[in-house]
């Protein structure tokens, strides 16, 4: 069941109407009734996956928490072996096993198990190890309450693409019960529209692009530049992705619950650092405190930091999918961030802060910023290396300006956010819409957007959300 | 609302005045969700359902033809005569003269409007009679063509044929919402149909930013071809060239000599002569009866009530159906409307006599001189009915 599909706003809507039935615990217990129905649209047998997942959290973090000294360490890499076990099983056993194929001479297909790979695992095992770290650390206490903890892993809008949500966040809400209020309503149902903007204009215009470019094919009878299937594609996945999370956001929102922000335009990041501190923020930050961090950090060392750095982003990227692909981009960005930071320590002192606040100078750094991450998208978006290596050395070649003149809607779409952005650097429409605005211009605006969906949205290509099969 | 006499468990599951505290709890997002609606709606109203941008849409577009031809029957009805409309697709276009027709029957109260909308078929006939004559008061009689004499020589499955959710996009209203996505049998276009009368904006998106790109251009070219169209239409004198009279051998039949043929249309003949002699499948012939009797019935029925007659006549079916000693008489669902009194099928003998390559253009278009005769034939045919 996708948000952009009319099935599911039907299915939220008796959500909602249902939820406000309910009493307090009953709401909650409703909740993960909806979430597993939800979750079963795509496989029913996956909700067994889920509850399993759920139940042996749950013992973990009692375990964890009631365990002697002794033995707290011992119940906590329990819970992260079985959480990666899971994980590794459904993810990355075919994976391993060609990989060891490869390195030990065998044929693989004898004992590769084709199995499907559950939606939304990947959040479901962060979310796991991050309640089990937690309850060790003892920055959030176990929860005594399989339902309030069952809310908490299958919660529907984060279920299949997050954002990943942290325990020491989300638990206080289930506390007490928040009145929906005002403000509450117009933040979530302008995420909403926002997030369906985002998706239905923007990522699936240029989703078919991008599509078009990496499986050879044509684009309204032209051939796609490679500089265009690739800038297609840096802007498909960010507007998709971003739009799920709107989405998600707002819909938790209407449903009394906080979600963290996931992404903060990373698009106009002046550097690779910057850039991971406002892109996929959930999955960064847990990387920082729950492996970077554990690894040691920068406490080490600038050597031992910087391999820290690279282990961390190569991890992150293999967490997107059981593909060399998605490990050279981790990489990629591992290296960018490494280059960053010698950058930073060589030049202290002698870059002055009026470079740093001059205006073409910091547009600059926005352009390099954004070409050096839609180069790191090639091979994430590429099926193999050697078309990773095709669409690199194709980057100087093709007619741009043709394609440009033939599809004038892929400039107007790219440079419309970027104008807003800039318009708004501060958020100042946002923030007014959401605390000052009243419900009837709130209206106005959510009917503006519906309407340029109506006439401006891709109807009928049914494009997923990219973030779905990770 | 609960009471304290309710079992406990009630009163764990549900809150104690339900009505009032779900009212409560979702009336901001009530309210916000209701003013969305009505605002959108509003401007959906403003903008499709009062017909504001159908003055605007592409005249070429499959839509266009519509209105345009919706345009034609406003400037042609003569409240004072006896209003015959004479509809169907692109064929009644070519092969029907509405002001020959009038000359044939100046000494009557007859007039003929003639109405050929390219590529309609008889479900966009009925919704788009329904649009220019509400109340079924405008014509003394309705005239629609069919081209095929039995349910077994109808060569689609019209029951799912997409492109009339085009042509209906200014024909429908929110009263169509069951029935007419009803009327198609695959769930994917009952689906279509029904976002094409709830969001008919979305439907409309490509000609909308077309519009939106050019909104002067647009507007010239809409209002150019609306006052041009009626008066373009009566001056059509039709195509003069004609089709040769060919040699057919083989399996599936194929002209011996294709010299004579333009390059343009000899595709389309070959399917065309593969087709009426039998080489291709058609679809289930109980899926073309229903059809037939579906819509030809509405029709029929429709205007009944009005005790306005509705005849339906052969429009020759190609140039090569006499030499293919297709058949000439009438049978299946056609055949019952007519015994049943439904509709009045007009003898189809002499139209089949038409159906030489001399009278026709092309595989379906019958040239001037066919164009002159079926005219003759259709109008001495409604005179002599006395209406």
């Amino acid at each position: 069941m996708l948000f952009d599909s009319f099935n599911y706003w039907l299915f939220f809507g008796l959500t909602i109407v249902v939820l406000a039935a309910l009493a307090d615990r009953a709401a909650r217990i409703g909740l993960v009734l909806f979430s597993f129905v939800f979750y079963s649209f795509w496989n029913p047998w996956f909700t067994l996956l889920l509850g399993g997942s759920i139940l042996a959290n749950f013992l973990f973090g009692l375990w964890i928490d009631q365990a002697a000294e002794s033995r707290r360490r011992t119940a906590l890499i329990a819970a992260i072996i079985f959480n990666l076990s899971l994980l590794s099983f459904f993810k990355y056993y075919g994976f391993l096993v060609g990989a060891l194929g490869q390195l030990f001479r065998f044929d693989p297909h004898s004992i590769l198990l084709h199995i499907i790979l559950p939606v939304g695992i990947s959040f479901i095992t962060f979310e796991g190890i991050a309640y089990a770290v937690d309850v060790y650390r003892r920055d959030t206490p176990a929860v005594r309450n399989l339902t309030n903890f069952a809310v908490f892993m299958s919660f529907f809008p984060h279920l299949v693409a997050g954002p990943i949500i942290r325990p020491a966040h989300f638990f206080p809400q289930l506390a007490t019960r928040k009145p929906l209020s005002n403000p509450d309503v117009k933040w979530g149902v302008l995420q909403i529209s926002k997030g369906l903007v985002k998706k239905i204009v923007f990522a699936d215009f240029f989703g078919p692009i991008a599509n078009a470019y990496f499986s050879h094919g044509t684009y309204n009878n032209q051939t796609v530049p490679a500089v265009c299937g690739v800038l297609a594609f840096s802007l498909q996945i960010y507007f998709d992705f971003a739009g799920y999370t709107d989405i998600a956001r707002g819909c938790a929102r209407l449903l009394g619950y906080e979600f963290p922000p996931n992404f903060e335009r990373p698009y106009l990041s002046e550097n690779i650092t910057d850039f991971w501190r406002r892109w996929h923020i959930s999955l960064s930050s847990w990387l920082r405190d729950y492996l970077y961090i554990p690894l040691g950090g920068n406490r080490n060392g600038l050597a031992r930091t910087y391999i820290n750095i690279i282990i961390v982003m190569t991890l992150g990227g293999l967490w997107h999918g059981a593909s060399w692909n998605f490990a050279l981009w981790g990489l990629f960005h591992g290296s960018l961030l490494l280059l960053h930071r010698l950058w930073i320590n060589s030049t202290k002192g002698w870059i002055g802060p009026r470079w740093q606040t001059n205006w073409f100078i910091r547009s600059g750094a926005v352009i390099l910023t954004f070409a050096l991450v839609s180069i790191g998208w090639i091979p994430f978006r590429a099926a193999d290396f050697p078309s990773t290596l095709k669409t690199l050395t194709e980057l100087g070649s093709g007619d741009i300006l043709q394609f440009l003149r033939s599809t004038p809607a892929f400039l107007v779409l790219a440079l419309i956010p970027l104008t807003y952005c800039l318009g708004d650097s501060r958020r100042k429409i946002e923030n007014w819409l959401s605390n000052r605005a009243t419900l009837f211009t709130v209206a106005i605006v959510t009917t503006l957007l519906l309407i340029i969906v109506t006439l401006f949205g891709q109807f009928g290509l049914q494009v997923p959300f990219i973030y779905f099969q990770f | 609302m609960l009471s304290a006499s309710h079992p406990l468990w009630i009163h764990f599951f549900l809150q104690p005045s339900l009505a009032i505290t779900v009212f409560r709890r979702l009336l901001p997002l009530t309210k916000i969700v209701l003013w969305v609606a009505a605002l959108y709606v509003a401007f959906d109203t403003v903008v499709i359902r009062t017909g504001f941008y159908f003055n605007y849409l592409e005249p070429e577009s499959i839509a266009g033809s519509v209105l345009l031809n919706r345009t034609l029957v406003e400037h042609r009805v003569d409240k004072s005569r006896a209003n015959v409309i004479v509809l169907g697709d692109s064929r009644v276009g070519e092969g029907f003269s509405a002001k020959q027709a009038n000359e044939i029957a100046k000494d009557t109260k007859l007039n003929f409007i003639g109405c050929g909308i390219p590529g309609s078929t008889p479900r966009v006939c009925n919704y788009f009679l329904r649009k220019i004559d509400p109340e079924r008061t405008q014509f003394s009689a309705v005239v629609i063509m069919t081209d095929a004499l039995t349910d077994a020589e109808v060569n689609e499955d019209f029951v799912n044929y997409k492109l009339d959710l085009n042509y209906c996009l200014p024909l429908l209203n929110w009263s169509d919402l069951q029935s007419f996505p009803a009327t198609f049998s695959k769930p994917e276009l009952q689906e279509r149909a029904r976002s094409l009368i709830t969001f008919p904006l979305a439907f409309a998106q490509t000609d909308i930013k077309a519009l939106l790109l050019h909104p002067i251009d647009r507007a010239r070219k809409a209002s150019l071809w609306q006052s041009n169209y009626a008066n373009g239409t009566d001056d059509y004198a039709g195509q003069s060239v004609a089709l040769p009279d060919l040699e057919l051998e083989g399996a599936p039949l194929h002209p011996r000599d294709w010299a004579d043929i333009r390059e343009s249309i000899r595709p389309q003949l070959r399917d065309y002569i593969a087709l009426a002699s039998g080489y291709y499948p058609r679809p289930p012939v109980a899926l073309a009866k229903n059809y037939h009797r579906l819509w030809y019935e509405k029709i029929a029925r429709a205007y009944q009530a009005k005790g306005v007659p509705v005849y339906v006549f052969l429009m020759p079916r190609g140039p090569y159906h006499r030499k293919l000693a297709c058949p000439t008489a009438l049978a299946g669902s056609l055949a019952e409307l007519s015994a049943e009194g439904i509709i009045r099928f007009i003898p189809p003998e002499r139209y089949a006599a038409l159906e030489i390559p001399g009278n026709f253009f092309d595989q379906l278009h019958m040239n001037s001189t066919g164009r002159a005769q079926l005219t003759d034939l259709l109008a001495h045919a409604l005179m002599e009915q006395k209406l």
